[in-house]
């Protein structure tokens, strides 16, 4: 993929970790511009129309989900977080209020690129509708709603195939348990419904990993939720 | 206005009115009163029974009542207080004089019971308290056991002091129950009393006005508080109350001392431990630190200095150990925030419903570099129910065991994952072939920094078994090491945790897409488990 004028703002307080960002970023050609506040970060993000945002959830001068709300609120530029606190709740606090991917700090580059890669690579939705979605060695077509795997059919439930078309179109991102059964089972409950989300994917795993007990295809997100990768 | 006690007080007059007349009519309609001594001595009746049953007062009144309705009714003449023969005002004289003797021998002997009840009493609760106290573990449990014994010792309220530091005593706060109302100057007068060892308050030289007594606590050795007891207004028994509160205050002298010298000897454990850790702490992260930012700073340094000597392959070797590096600081600075949490009671269980299976496949995930040089084997039973445990805190355990597992046995050497119900929870084995944990070592090797003799070659801070069990202990559970006794040498660890189960529901419902793509929007709509 062509990284070619594509423009991401940094919002870090750290300079160090800025620096390391920039320098990686700007060698893969991204555009980059940097804040070091939340909200200089809003201005950057309102000025610059980035492709992308990475945002520190740790900030001096506003709460990390304030400056993802505050975005959230007139974008729908994909945001990755950066996080120190490895605490599920706040990474699922910051997905529920419009984060599109986390990072959890100490991080590698090659894993902050792929999923910046992931996240540039979305397709707006509804655009792939009636076209095959290639997920490793599974193939996905939305025309025909038929899981393939090579030139075998594999047989799933509704359900199972919704599930799996979701992930698949998100693929490379981390999904939450909320907004799985919410977009899938459109429940409300989605605390006490997270069983259900937990057997089709126990079921899907069967169905098309290997080795269910160690997914390479739906991997789990624990506490989180679960991301569809690429196999690479 | 008559209260309710007061009726309760007049009752027994009315009963020796009714009592008396009963007789009088009795004496009457029998004939008795023709021998008329024979009646004088049966008016004593009520006097004795009164006595008996009501005390002195109304017994006194019964024998007036008598003497008069003797001489209004049975002494000519009759129905006459006039008395004809003078020698029958001897007979009454003698017969009051009988009643008032037999009436004060009857309270005497009555009055005696009641102590002897009393002492009884105060004798057992001696008992009871001597025993308690030998148990009391804290001075919460020494006033505990004062409080049991309020009743049987007749005291309103009690308050114990010990000494919090040189110059203040401070009054041990039981519960809400016991609310003492310190008056003016206590602080003093409990100093005071102390320092001085004397008694203060009622029944000594000293505040003999005050409702309150001030005894203080020594034992041969030491003196170890004071107690101060919270005397009732209307106290009768006051003499005997004194000596008691001098028997029961030694014993809980005694108490008091030995819970005191208990909590001196755990301080000098405790701070002798905490040093201990401290000096182990510090020994570890130090090596454990300086070891792999050595690295690191070595190997940068050779990259950027050596630029022109260096190779690309070398280059390449110098930053794969400077990753290593960071990832082993990584790792410890990890450890040591968990135990702090857990330390700290920052960590409260999440329990979620889970399937164990993903939550291995996503720890074997998590570990997947480190276990490219070792096979594992996950042996979970088909029918596996949903447990209800925290999945995040889960997983980092069996990370935890299994990187242990892999660092501790040789390339190429298995590792297994036995996961089975049993009983009201959920059983994991975690066995490994490395060089095994001896015998002795084995129950130690969850303790805070402790290293296996085995392990001295090998990095690590002696930190992860012990967030494990934290954590496996934090789901009521437990965790052991042994012997790997399906191999000829390794260790399993072996963890059991308490969890509700649930079997798979609402996949039933949920038919297979079929051939037909058409129907396939209307099964979407009708099939979904959730809207059933």
């Amino acid at each position: 993929m062509s990284t070619d004028g594509v423009s991401i703002v940094i919002i870090d307080d750290e300079p160090p970790i800025q620096k390391l960002i920039c320098v990686t970023l700007r060698a893969h050609g991204f555009k980059v511009a940097e804040a070091s506040t939340g909200q200089d970060g809003v201005v950057k993000v309102s000025t610059f129309r980035p492709d992308l945002v990475i945002l520190d959830l740790g900030l001096p001068d506003l709460d990390g989900v304030d400056v993802l709300s505050s975005i959230r609120s007139w974008s729908q530029v994909p945001i990755l977080i950066l996080t120190a606190r490895d605490q599920e709740q706040e990474k699922i606090k910051a997905l529920d209020a419009g984060a599109d991917d986390y990072v959890t700090k100490p991080f590698s580059m090659g894993e902050l690129m792929a999923r910046i890669r992931a996240l540039l690579r979305r397709l707006p939705i509804g655009s792939n509708e009636g076209s095959i979605l290639h997920c490793g060695p599974i193939d996905i077509d939305l025309s025909q709603h038929t899981v393939m795997r090579g030139s075998e059919r594999i047989k799933v439930t509704p359900t199972e195939y919704e599930l799996l078309k979701l992930l698949a179109q998100n693929s490379g991102r981390v999904l939450t348990h909320k907004y799985l059964l919410q977009h899938v089972w459109g429940g409300q409950q989605w605390q006490t419904e997270s069983q259900y989300l937990r057997i089709y994917i126990g079921h899907l795993r069967k169905k098309i990993e290997e080795d269910p007990t160690r997914p390479k295809i739906i991997v789990t997100e624990p506490g989180v939720g679960y991301r569809m990768l690429f196999p690479d | 206005m008559i209260t309710k006690t007061d009726h309760l007080r007049l009752f027994p007059y009315l009963y020796v009115v009714v009592f008396v007349t009963a007789l009088t009519f009795v004496i009457h309609v029998t004939g008795l009163s023709i021998e008329r001594v024979n009646a004088a001595v049966l008016y004593l009746i009520p006097v004795l029974l009164t006595s008996r049953m009501w005390g002195r007062g109304p017994a006194y009144f019964a024998a007036t009542l008598g003497v008069v309705a003797f001489d209004f009714f049975f002494v000519p003449p009759m129905l006459s207080f006039t008395v004809s023969d003078l020698r029958y005002l001897v007979s009454f004289a003698v017969f009051l004089f009988v009643a008032f003797i037999t009436t004060t021998l009857t309270s005497e002997l009555k009055l005696q019971i009641y102590k002897m009840r009393q002492n009884e009493e105060y004798t057992n609760a001696l008992f009871l308290l001597s025993r308690k106290m030998a148990a009391a573990s804290s001075l919460a449990d020494v006033v505990a056991v004062m409080q049991s014994i309020k009743p049987a010792i007749m005291y309103n309220n009690f308050a114990l002091y010990v000494p919090k530091d040189e110059h203040v005593l401070q009054r041990v706060v039981f519960d809400d129950h016991s609310a003492w109302m310190p008056i003016d100057g206590e602080e003093q007068i409990v100093k005071w009393v102390f320092e001085h060892q004397e008694k203060a308050g009622r029944g000594s030289p000293r505040l003999s006005q005050s409702n309150r007594v001030y005894v203080p606590l020594s034992t041969e050795q030491v003196v170890c508080g004071v107690v101060a007891y919270d005397l009732f207004h209307d106290n009768k028994l006051f003499e005997e109350q004194l000596q008691r509160f001098d028997t029961i205050s030694g014993v809980c002298a005694l108490a008091v001392a030995r819970v005191q010298l208990a909590e001196q000897a755990k301080s000098v454990h405790l701070a002798k431990e905490s040093e201990r850790l401290r000096n182990i702490l510090l020994d570890s992260i130090s090596h454990e630190l300086k070891t792999p930012l050595a690295t690191v700073m070595g190997s940068v340094t050779a990259v950027i200095d050596g630029d022109h000597v260096l190779t690309d392959e070398d280059k390449q070797e110098l930053l794969l150990m400077i990753r290593e590096g960071a990832m082993r600081m990584n790792r410890l600075v990890t450890n040591l925030l968990n135990m702090v949490r857990w330390e700290t009671g920052m960590v409260k269980l999440q329990r979620r419903w889970c399937y164990i299976d993903e939550i291995i496949g996503a720890a074997l995930e998590q570990l997947k570099d480190t276990l490219t040089l070792h096979p594992v084997m996950v042996k979970i039973p088909d029918t596996m129910p949903f447990v209800y445990i925290d999945d995040v805190l889960l997983e980092q355990v069996i990370v935890n065991i299994v990187s242990n597992a892999a660092k501790y046995s040789q390339v190429g050497e298995p590792i297994e994952i036995a996961v089975m119900l049993r009983g009201e929870g959920l059983q994991i084995a975690i066995s490994d072939q490395g060089f095994g944990i001896s015998k002795e070592e084995q129950p130690h090797v969850f303790e805070k920094f402790y290293r296996s003799q085995n392990a001295n070659h090998h990095p690590g801070t002696g930190l992860g078994l012990t967030i494990c069990k934290n954590i496996i202990e934090a789901h009521n559970g437990w965790i052991k090491a042994c012997d790997n006794e399906l191999a000829l040498h390794g260790t399993t660890i072996v963890l059991w945790i308490a969890t509700k189960f649930q079997q798979d529901i609402g996949y039933e419902g949920d038919v297979l897409l079929c051939q037909q793509t058409e129907s396939v929007s209307s099964l979407l709509t009708m099939n979904h488990p959730y809207r059933n």
